[in-house]
């Protein structure tokens, strides 16, 4: 794993002073409300509901079991005794106090963890494949060019004020774990005649006017791909809307001006500042090469995973994928067990998965886009401790792809945007449909839910998106079939009229129901039935209900 | 307010509204509108020219005369809008301007490491927040990722 060079330590450790004196300041009134917010805001901390929230960065999602021990610690100490997994590979506090803060920055930075730039009009927690460096599909690791990317756009001078918030995630292998085509900027590496670059998406995004992204450039060498991230930001800063809050996406300005207009422009820019090398990149990455290589496993390929044990089968195939390397496993850590909100973790469970990672997974413990967990390099050996002990802790729920495995934001039980609640429908959802059997029935289904249209829980993006709003101070529920996060994404189409929360679920039922029947084969996919179908058969059943 | 120069250097623009106000030999600057109106004018005259831009103003209407220009002074009308940090980088860095660049407006005492970065030398900051910018200047990190041209 990634560790902190002296330059990093140092960025870190003045940040959290830096955040003290600002908090001071605050306290003091030196600072108002509106000149404190971007302050804090850049620090990751939100004014929510109830209280503060704080969003601690976990790059690229990757964590190690010290660091996974610390945020226990700290969510012990100065909060609820949970976190919660967010679907940009990172962990929010949901009530920490204000005058606690900085010193929990300064713990984070004691296991070189920080909350710099979770949120705010900056570029945010660089994401990428919760695989990397793991799956034969790969054609290169991501990783490394995700810390350089960090190291970039850390308190990049030019890029701290944007129009609003920038996310950037990376993918290296043609199957899109990163949901790329859903964010402002995508990043695909590639290969083009033996050479190793980069096709470039931008525009993409979701709240309330979602696009997926349009390709911008085909290829861009790996020396070049800082130049050309300068451009596109360069260009955004310039021309971003900043009348009108929620137009101010870079996905917008793509959209208004066209691609190959917002494209000329870039490519104008990049001409002149093609090859400067903004963080010494050279240097920089043959040293990240280095520090992100896995483990040095034996590869065993007589290791094979017999049981007699039922439950521990049906774990087995569903919350574990082949290694690269034969006779290990990656094992996936649902965080959708029933009657959880998706994503959370007590700091007990934290404080286990640590103990488990440290022993069985060389100290490395990864956190997927989908708000679950995984132990990259699990020995086949080890498979049946390691569900032991998760099982004792409500950790191995064999839901992984399945319909309980769902996303959902934090919704009107904790934020001061939503306009419904999402959590009691994640939970409905899994508790109505709780049994493992039936869900393998239905197969790969992912369902997505946000309480507002800004659209955290990526409802565009779920085969089922559920969208919570407010009418006439009452929760409906707006449902869209057909999203995809994956290659070739998709925003998902509105059925029709919303429903009242007490009809959703039987609405869910009417869904499922109608795919089983429609289906050609078992393992025809919900969206492959879709796709042939079109709407009209659940459009049918669902309004001829009512 | 008061003006603080990276150079030290002590502040001699006035900032004129109309031509009769102008002296020989004086330092003046004047707003985009004021430039575009008179601008044969202002170029003939033996003085130092500098022009404020307002941040949400483009900057196509100065690059072709840059050079003749001693001061350009970034208006901020929210310390929000972070235009002026890419116009700073790009006359400083591609089009190799060398005379001053101010800051100016609602900026945060939080911001001045940035302008500092991005090229910006000079700032026009409320009198009873000199204090916070020398604490700032002094505390705060000479350590970051990227390397600007503006970076010492």
């Amino acid at each position: 794993m990634y560790k902190y060079t002296e330059l990093d330590k140092k960025i870190v450790t003045n940040r959290v002073e830096q955040f003290r004196d600002q908090v001071n300041r605050r306290i003091s009134g030196e600072l108002s409300e509106d000149e404190f917010k971007p302050l804090r805001l850049m620090n990751g901390l939100y004014l929510q509901l109830h209280a503060y929230m704080l969003r601690v960065a976990i790059p690229y999602g990757e964590l190690s079991s010290e660091q996974m021990y610390k945020l226990a610690e700290i969510s012990d100490k100065y909060d609820r005794g949970y976190g919660h997994f967010t679907t940009r590979q990172n962990i929010q506090l949901n009530w920490p106090k204000l005058i606690d803060v900085p010193n929990i920055l300064k713990e984070l930075a004691e296991v070189e963890m920080h909350a710099i730039q979770t949120s705010g009009n900056c570029i945010r927690n660089i994401t990428t494949d919760h695989l990397a460096g793991i799956t034969e599909d790969e054609i290169e690791d991501p990783r490394p060019w995700c810390e350089l990317i960090r190291k970039w756009s850390t308190f990049h001078p030019e890029f701290t004020f944007l129009p609003r918030k920038f996310k950037i995630a990376i993918t290296g292998s043609l199957k899109d774990r990163a949901a790329i085509e859903v964010h402002d900027i995508g990043l695909r590496i590639i290969k083009l005649n033996r050479e190793i670059g980069f096709e470039v998406f931008v525009g993409g995004g979701q709240g309330r006017s979602p696009f997926i992204a349009k390709k911008i450039k085909e290829f861009v060498k790996k020396e070049n791909i800082l130049s050309y991230l300068e451009a596109i930001l360069r260009a955004y800063n310039e021309l971003g809307r900043r009348d009108n809050i929620y137009k101010a996406r870079i996905k917008i300005l793509v959209n208004e001006l066209g691609i190959l207009s917002f494209k000329k422009i870039v490519e104008e820019e990049w001409k002149k500042i093609k090859n400067k090398d903004f963080i010494n990149a050279k240097k920089e990455i043959d040293e990240l090469k280095k520090a992100f290589k896995i483990p040095n496993l034996k590869s065993n390929i007589n290791k094979n995973v017999s049981e007699k044990n039922k439950e521990f089968n049906t774990w087995l195939n569903q919350n574990t994928q082949k290694h690269k390397i034969s006779g290990y496993s990656i094992v996936f850590i649902s965080l959708k067990p029933l009657k959880v909100p998706p994503g959370d973790i007590s700091s007990d469970q934290m404080k286990v998965v640590s103990k488990v990672a440290k022993e069985f997974s060389f100290s490395e413990i990864r956190v997927t886009h989908e708000q679950n967990l995984i132990l990259p390099h699990v020995n086949n050996d080890d498979l049946s401790k390691v569900w032991n002990i998760l099982n004792k802790i409500n950790l191995a729920t064999p839901n992984i792809g399945l319909l309980s495995d769902s996303i959902c934001c934090p919704g009107l039980d904790y934020c001061a945007l939503a306009t419904a609640r999402s959590i009691p429908i994640a939970q409905r959802v899994s508790n109505y449909f709780n049994s493992i059997e039936k869900q393998k029935i239905i197969g790969e289904m992912k369902i997505k839910i946000s309480g507002c249209i800004n659209a955290c829980g990526h409802h565009h993006v779920g085969n089922i998106g559920i969208l919570g709003l407010d009418r006439n101070g009452e929760e409906f529920y707006q449902i869209t079939l057909g999203g995809s996060a994956k290659e070739n994404s998709k925003i998902g189409e509105i059925i029709g009229p919303s429903f009242s929360s007490e009809k959703i679920i039987e609405a869910i039922d009417t869904i499922i129901k109608v795919y089983l029947i429609q289906r050609t084969h078992k393992k025809e996919t919900f969206l492959e039935t879709l796709e042939l179908t079109g709407l009209k058969p659940f459009k049918d059943a669902l309004y001829d209900n009512h | 307010m008061i003006i603080i120069n990276k150079d030290s250097s002590e502040d001699k623009f006035v900032q004129i509204h109309n031509i009769s106000e102008i002296k020989e030999n004086n330092s003046i600057f004047f707003d985009l509108d004021f430039w575009k109106n008179n601008k044969k004018d202002l170029i003939k005259k033996d003085c130092d020219l500098g022009i404020k831009i307002s941040s949400d103003e483009p900057i196509n209407e100065i690059v072709e005369n840059l050079e003749i220009f001693k001061l350009i002074n970034f208006n901020f009308l929210s310390f929000k809008d972070g235009r002026p940090f890419s116009y700073a980088r790009k006359i400083r860095e591609n089009l190799k301007y060398e005379n001053k660049i101010r800051a100016s407006g609602n900026i945060l005492p939080d911001q001045y490491i940035f302008l500092l970065r991005c090229g910006f030398d000079s700032f026009e900051i409320k009198k009873n927040q000199i204090k916070t910018w020398e604490n700032i200047l002094k505390n705060n990190f000479e350590s970051y990722y990227q390397f600007t041209e503006s970076n010492t």
